[in-house]
């Protein structure tokens, strides 16, 4: 005959709240006594009941959260980071072009009209004497004291006949050269004299050096102002500046070649070294005095 | 609101940390089983059980987690949906000829206590459920439901189950729930 204790005891073992020992001791006797075990079945099928009657409340519950309230953290996330990474981009992108320095200047793009190859100043021939020049050394870059404008002669190679056949095939324009060695010699002249001659202690004309990937290594003379293609910001150049007869020719001096540069037009040209020895010996002299 | 936290008020009863998780974790649950044969309407059942069998291990106070609750709750989904693949394969492989055996005797039994259930109050089944199936500590009980201490929460389920019990038994045949 169970008894109210037993009764207690099986609403504990069905609520799962007996230990190990109890729930042993009260199988035993559970297996034992009828009436308890048909009070059981019973009370197994109720308490079955209250916990399936909780799992419909808790479903239903959950069922009653709307669906458009649940963020979408699926493949959402992926277009999320998607936009984070473009938007990363853009801005990024922003920031190098606001930032990026502006080496061209806005005069630049409309001048690139024609692309001539200079010819290289070993065309000039020795033997024949140039006018008495006046020049002047313009430092750019390099430590280059300004020298006052002198006179100076270039003597010309004498002409070759093969010269004298590319003369012909080539019409090309006179170039005014001189030479830098009569300027050192009378150098020491003008100093003792006091320096009659007008000093030129600033370039005559402006130099900008432009990195461009269409012209590498050329040159253009614009609105008084001469342009370097190239990566001459890398290293040091020289401007040699020479007159005579309110004429001027300049030199390019850079990684230790020579280069003239003919102002006479306006278009990009290439920078092509003197190779002409007499000439880049005079240069040279000149420059190391 | 961290995950210690959340799972903290779950173990307390909190039923809103129970709908926070719901909705945190729709999307990648769900999935497990759309990914997997399911439907939608499968996939949202089988998180549903996989919470609830969460719910019920944690106010139980029976579950000590040793991972992140998405972790536990997403293997709950798997073995759930792997069941019900394996109840389905087995579906498909019987004759189609056998005859489908229908529990009415069980569903029967269920109508009946749901109806018993419901004539109880609102505080009465509250406490059962929290009692039978939260397995919540007589303490957990009072404080959830306002009641003055334990012993007042013991004899309110004393009451209630007793009342249950009367209901069932004067409705319906002992005999009715044993077979």
């Amino acid at each position: 005959m169970a008894s109210e204790k037993d009764f207690e005891l099986l609403d504990e073992y069905i609520g799962n709240r007996l230990n190990a020992q109890d729930k042993i001791s009260f199988e035993q006797k559970l297996a034992a006594d009828t009436e308890l075990k048909r009070e059981f079945l019973l009370q197994q099928k109720i308490i079955a009941g209250i916990r399936q009657a909780r799992v419909a409340e808790l479903k239903q519950m959950l069922n009653n959260i709307p669906l458009s309230s649940i963020p979408n953290n699926g493949t959402s996330m992926l277009t999320q980071i998607g936009i984070w990474v473009a938007a990363a981009g853009i801005v990024g992108t922003g920031l190098y072009f606001y930032f990026k320095p502006d080496n061209n200047p806005p005069v630049q793009q409309p001048i690139f009209d024609e692309v001539v190859e200079e010819t290289s100043p070993q065309i000039i021939e020795p033997g024949l004497e140039e006018p008495v020049q006046q020049e002047k050394v313009v430092p750019v870059e390099a430590d280059i004291p300004a020298k006052t404008k002198k006179k100076i002669t270039v003597p010309e190679a004498s002409p070759s006949p093969a010269n004298k056949v590319e003369e012909k095939a080539v019409d090309r324009p006179k170039l005014d050269v001189f030479d830098p060695t009569t300027e050192i010699e009378n150098t020491a002249a003008d100093d003792a004299k006091g320096n009659e001659t007008v000093p030129a202690t600033t370039p005559s004309i402006v130099v900008e050096t432009i990195s461009d990937k269409q012209y590498d290594f050329h040159y253009q003379f614009k609105n008084s102002k001469l342009y370097l293609y190239g990566s001459f910001e890398k290293n040091l150049y020289e401007i040699m500046e020479f007159f005579s007869d309110n004429k001027r020719t300049m030199f390019l001096f850079y990684k230790d070649n020579y280069y003239l540069l003919n102002e006479e037009t306006e278009k990009v040209k290439a920078l092509t070294p003197i190779n002409d020895a007499t000439l880049l010996k005079k240069l040279k002299d000149y420059r190391s005095n | 609101m961290n995950e210690k936290e959340i799972f903290e008020r779950i173990c307390k009863g909190d039923e809103k940390a129970l709908e926070f998780v719901y909705q945190k974790y729709y999307r990648m649950m769900t999935k497990l089983v759309i990914t997997n044969s399911g439907s939608e309407e499968e996939a949202r059942d089988v998180y549903q059980d996989a919470l609830v069998v969460f719910w019920q291990k944690a106010t139980s106070r029976n579950l000590v987690l040793t991972s992140k609750m998405s972790t536990y709750i997403y293997s709950i989904c798997q073995n759930l949906w792997r069941k019900e693949l394996d109840r389905k394969k087995r579906l498909s492989s019987e004759e189609k000829d056998t005859p489908v055996m229908v529990d009415t005797e069980s569903a029967e039994r269920e109508r009946i206590l749901a109806k018993c259930i419901d004539q109880l109050g609102e505080t009465c089944k509250k406490v059962l459920m929290f009692y039978y199936f939260e397995e919540m500590s007589m303490q957990d009980i009072a404080d959830k439901l306002g009641f003055a201490n334990t012993d007042t929460a013991k004899t309110k389920k004393y009451k209630c189950k007793k009342k249950l019990d009367e209901l069932v038994k004067s409705q319906y045949s002992e005999q009715d729930f044993l077979d």
